[in-house]
C-alpha cells in the first residue's frame, strides 16, 4: 500500500477558552504596547492542548515553539535569529517581523507577520501547520498521515471504520479511527472475501479461496480458524447472537446455509434447488431469511447450424429479479415469493422481526427511478415511499433505515427513517460523488466519495483517508 | 452512488455503427448517473462469475440493468454480432481463428480470468490418473473399458459438451493436444451446459466428462493428467497445462454501462477477491 504523506485536517469544533491572561510589552514594538498573552484550547490530533496565542493587529498568532511541540517537531534557532523548525521532510525558516516563510527552500508570503512577544516567537496558525504537511481549522490542529484511498468501508464501532485497499496481489484491511484518521493494519491477504463485523462490533469473519472461515479479534487482532469446509462461500454475514455465519452456498450460490463459530459445522438453512440467489438478509431470530433470485433468460440456439448464420435468440421475459421470503419453521424448503413486477430491485433489508422487507425498485421504463418500496412477508407491498425523490441506496443503521436521494444539482440527501414509527428525516447532504452510504449500529454516517472516506463530525464532512 | 457522465447519442452511433441497435443503450437522466441495460450471454463456465459480479456491480451502480445468460460460448459472439446482447461471454479469444471456428470480425476481445479445465469422473471411478494418451483414447472412442487404463471392468460412458461449447475448444486443444471427439454411440451423450456435465458426471457411473474447475464437486472426481492435479497452483507454477482465458467480446470498443462492467470485473477489487472465492485465477496471475 503506498501510503501518501499527506495529512489532513480534524474538524473537530474546539471551544477556545482563555484560561489565563498574560500582560506583558512586544518589545518590537515602536512604541512599547501591552500584548495579552492568552492559553487556548487546541486540539492536535483529536487531543487537547493548551497552546499560547496572541492577537496582534485583530489577527491570532499562536506559539511556534507550543505548536511544534505539540506535534513532535524540532525547533532550533540560529546565531542570525531565524527559526528554524523540523518535521518528517519539511525545514521552515523564518524571521520576527518577516512576512516571509521559508519552506524547504521556498519561500512563502504570511499575511501577517510573525511576531516575537516575552521571548517567545509567534505566527499564523495556519500557515504555519500547513507548511509542515499539517491541516488546521478552528485551532483544531492534524498531523496524521492518512491512509491512502478507501475502496471499500464499514462501521466497527462509533470511532472505528475498517477500510479494505487492494494491495498488490491480495487486499489491506485497516482500522481507522473516525476522528483522526489514526490507522492500523488489521489484514493483509490474498484470496480472501470482505471482512464482516460481528453483531457485538469486537471481531470480524472472512472465508478464503479455499472456503476455510476465520475470525479476528479486533482488539488483540488475534486469528483464528473456526471452519474447514471447503464450500464456495457468498455473503457471509453473522447471526445477530454472534453464534454462526449464514451464506449463500457453492458457485451458483443455490443453497443457504450457516456454519457454527463454536465447532465449524455446517447446517444448511435452505436447499430449493434455485440458483444464483443473491443479498441474503437474516432476521434477529436466525429462523427467517429473505433474498432475491436471479434467472437466467431462455437462449435457443442451433448448435447444428451454420455459426455464420447466428442462429441465437434470447428470450428475457419473466427474468426480472424477485424477492423471496422463507421462514425455517417450515421445513418444506418452499421460499413465499414476495414480488412479481418487472422493476430491478436493490438493497433489500429485511426487518429485524422478519415481518417485512425494504428495498430500493428501480423502475423498469428508461428513466430507472428508484424508489423505496416495502412488502410484507405474505407479498403485500406498501405504497412506494419518497416518491417524489429519486432514491440511490438503502442502509441499515441499527434499527433504522437510511436513503441516500437525489437533492439539488451537486448534492445527495441523506433520510433517517425509524423503522418503527415510519417517520423520516432529513439528516444530512452530500456530495453528489458519493459512491456509497455506510452507517453504523449507532447511527453514525460515513460515505465514499471519489475513493476517500469522510465522516460526519457535527453536520460536517472531513476526510479520514486520502 | 458512483455516477459516470453519460455518452451522447453521437458517440453512441459512432460506436455502434448502422448495422444494428445496440442491446443496451445508456441513458441520461436527470442526475446524469450511470444507467443502461447490459445483455450478456455465452459460456457457461463464465456464468457464475458473470452473475457474481453483476451482484456487486449492481450496488455501485443500481440504476444499470443486468441481464446473463449461457448457452455455451460460441453463442456469445453470435449473439453480440446479431445486435443482441453487448457482451459475448467465451471461453477463447473470438478474434482469432480456432479450430472450429472463424474470428469474428469487428469484435474487441477482453480478458476477465483464467480458467482451469479438469477431466471429471464419477465418484465409482477407480482409475483417477490419466496421461494424455488415455484421455485421447477415451475420448476418441478407442479406449472402451475402464480396465484398459487400469480402472475395473466396467464400460466407460463418455460425456462431451455440444459443439460451440469453449469449455470443449479448450479441453480438445489442451488436453487431447487436438485429437477428434467420438460423435457417436451407445455409451455417448453430449450436454449443452457446464451445469448439465456436472449433473450426468455425478449421477451416471463409469462416467467421464470435462468442466471447468469452478464446477467441480465433492460427488465426482477430477483427476490427474499426466499426474499433475488440476488446481489452480498448478496452473500457476505451469504444471497444469489445460486452462484458457475467458473474454468478454464486445462490437467495437464498449462504452457506458458495459465499459464500466467490463472495468469492475477486471479490477484488482474483484480479480483478487470474488472472482478467486469462485476458483477462478486473475489474469495477473500468469505474466
Amino acid at each position: 500500500m503506498q501510503m501518501k504523506k499527506a495529512m489532513v485536517i480534524s474538524m473537530i469544533a474546539a471551544a477556545i477558552s482563555a484560561s489565563a491572561v498574560t500582560p506583558v510589552f512586544a518589545q518590537t514594538a515602536a512604541s512599547k504596547q501591552a500584548v495579552q498573552i492568552n492559553q487556548s484550547n487546541f486540539f492536535v490530533n483529536a487531543n487537547p492542548v493548551s497552546i499560547r496565542t496572541i492577537v496582534d493587529g485583530g489577527v491570532t498568532l499562536a506559539s511556534v515553539r507550543d505548536i511544534t511541540n505539540a506535534i513532535g517537531a524540532t525547533l532550533h534557532i540560529n546565531s542570525d535569529h531565524t527559526v528554524v523548525v523540523k518535521f518528517r521532510d519539511n525545514t521552515l525558516k523564518l524571521k520576527v517581523a518577516s512576512k516571509t516563510l521559508t519552506v524547504n527552500g521556498t519561500a512563502t508570503a504570511l499575511q501577517h507577520p510573525a511576531k516575537e512577544v516575552a521571548y517567545a516567537t509567534f505566527i499564523e496558525p495556519a500557515a504555519f501547520v500547513q507548511a509542515l504537511g499539517g491541516t488546521y481549522e478552528n485551532n483544531t490542529i492534524s498531523v496524521v498521515e492518512l491512509l491512502d484511498g478507501a475502496e471499500h468501508a464499514i462501521w466497527a464501532n462509533s470511532s472505528q471504520l475498517i477500510v479494505s485497499n487492494s494491495a498488490g496481489e491480495g487486499r489491506e484491511d485497516f482500522l481507522v479511527d473516525a476522528a483522526t484518521g489514526k490507522y492500523e493494519l488489521l489484514l493483509a491477504s490474498s484470496d480472501t472475501s470482505e471482512l464482516v463485523l460481528s453483531p457485538d462490533g469486537k471481531s470480524v469473519a472472512y472465508s478464503d479461496a479455499n472456503g476455510a472461515v476465520f475470525t479476528i479479534e479486533l482488539s488483540t487482532k488475534q486469528t483464528k480458524q473456526v471452519s474447514t469446509d471447503s464450500s464456495i462461500k457468498n455473503e457471509l454475514q453473522y447471526s445477530k447472537d454472534g453464534s454462526s455465519l449464514f451464506f449463500l452456498q457453492g458457485d451458483k450460490s443455490s443453497v443457504i446455509a450457516k456454519v457454527s463459530l463454536a465447532d465449524g459445522s455446517v447446517t444448511k438453512v435452505l436447499e430449493d434447488k434455485v440458483d444464483y440467489k443473491g443479498n441474503l438478509e437474516v432476521s434477529a431470530d436466525g429462523k427467517q431469511v429473505a433474498f432475491y433470485v436471479f434467472k437466467q433468460p431462455k437462449v435457443t440456439a442451433d448448435s447444428n447450424k451454420d455459426v455464420e448464420l447466428d442462429d441465437v435468440a434470447i428470450d428475457a421475459t419473466g427474468t426480472e429479479p424477485q424477492i423471496y421470503y422463507y421462514n425455517t419453521a417450515a421445513a418444506d424448503n418452499k421460499p413465499v415469493q414476495l414480488t412479481k413486477d418487472a422493476a430491478d430491485k436493490v438493497f433489500l433489508k429485511l426487518s429485524a422481526d422478519g415481518s417485512k422487507v425494504s428495498y430500493i425498485s428501480v423502475s423498469a421504463d428508461e428513466a430507472s427511478v428508484g424508489q423505496l418500496v416495502t412488502v410484507d412477508n405474505a407479498g403485500k407491498a406498501s405504497t412506494p415511499s419518497f416518491a417524489d425523490k429519486d432514491v440511490y441506496q438503502l442502509v441499515q443503521g441499527g434499527s433504522k433505515l437510511y436513503l441516500l436521494t437525489a437533492d439539488g444539482n451537486s448534492t445527495n440527501a441523506i433520510y433517517e427513517i425509524d423503522s418503527a414509527s415510519g417517520t423520516s428525516k432529513l439528516v444530512q447532504t452530500v456530495s453528489d460523488s458519493a459512491s456509497e452510504l455506510l452507517i453504523s449500529s449507532n447511527g453514525d454516517i460515513a460515505a465514499l466519495i471519489d475513493g476517500q472516506l469522510v465522516v460526519s463530525s457535527q453536520g460536517k464532512w472531513k476526510n479520514i483517508t486520502n | 452512488m458512483k455516477w459516470f457522465k453519460q455518452l451522447t447519442i453521437a458517440a453512441l452511433i459512432a460506436v455502434v455503427g448502422f448495422s444494428s441497435v445496440p442491446a443496451s443503450t445508456p441513458v441520461a437522466t436527470a442526475a446524469s448517473k450511470l444507467s443502461g441495460k447490459i445483455v450478456i450471454n455465452g459460456s457457461s463456465a463464465l456464468l457464475p462469475l458473470t452473475l457474481q459480479a453483476s451482484n456487486e456491480f449492481k450496488k455501485l451502480n443500481p440504476k444499470v440493468k443486468i441481464s446473463a445468460s449461457a448457452a455455451g460460448s460460441i453463442t456469445g459472439p453470435q449473439a453480440v454480432r446479431k445486435g443482441i446482447a453487448d457482451i459475448g461471454a467465451v471461453d477463447w479469444d473470438a478474434t482469432k481463428d480456432v479450430p472450429g471456428f472463424k474470428k469474428f470480425e469487428g469484435q474487441v476481445a477482453h480478458k476477465v480470468a483464467i480458467i482451469p479445465f479438469a477431466a471429471v469422473v464419477n465418484k465409482n471411478v477407480t482409475a483417477t490418473n490419466l496421461t494424455t494418451k488415455d484421455l485421447q483414447g477415451i475420448f476418441s472412442g478407442k479406449i472402451k473399458n475402464w480396465k484398459e487404463v487400469g480402472g475395473k471392468d466396467a464400460d466407460i460412458i463418455v460425456v462431451n459438451r455440444t459443439f460451440g461449447s469453449g469449455t470443449r475448444v479448450n479441453f480438445q486443444d489442451k488436453a487431447l493436444d487436438g485429437t477428434d471427439f467420438m460423435s457417436k454411440g451407445d455409451n455417448y451423450k453430449e450436454v449443452k451446459t457446464s451445469g448439465d456435465m456436472k449433473s450426468a458426471i455425478e449421477t451416471t457411473p463409469n462416467a467421464i466428462g470435462y468442466m471447468d474447475l469452478a464446477y467441480v464437486t465433492d460427488k465426482m472426481t477430477a483427476v490427474k493428467i499426466n499426474d499433475i492435479a488440476p488446481t489452480e497452483a498448478n496452473v500457476i507454477n505451469g504444471k497444469y497445462k489445460v486452462w484458457g482465458y475467458g473474454y468478454y467480446m464486445t462490437k467495437g470498443e464498449p462504452t457506458g454501462a458495459t465499459k464500466e462492467f467490463i472495468k469492475y470485473v477486471q479490477s484488482t477489487k474483484f480479480q483478487n477477491g470474488s472472482l478467486k472465492k469462485l476458483k477462478f485465477i486473475p489474469i495477473s496471475a500468469i505474466k
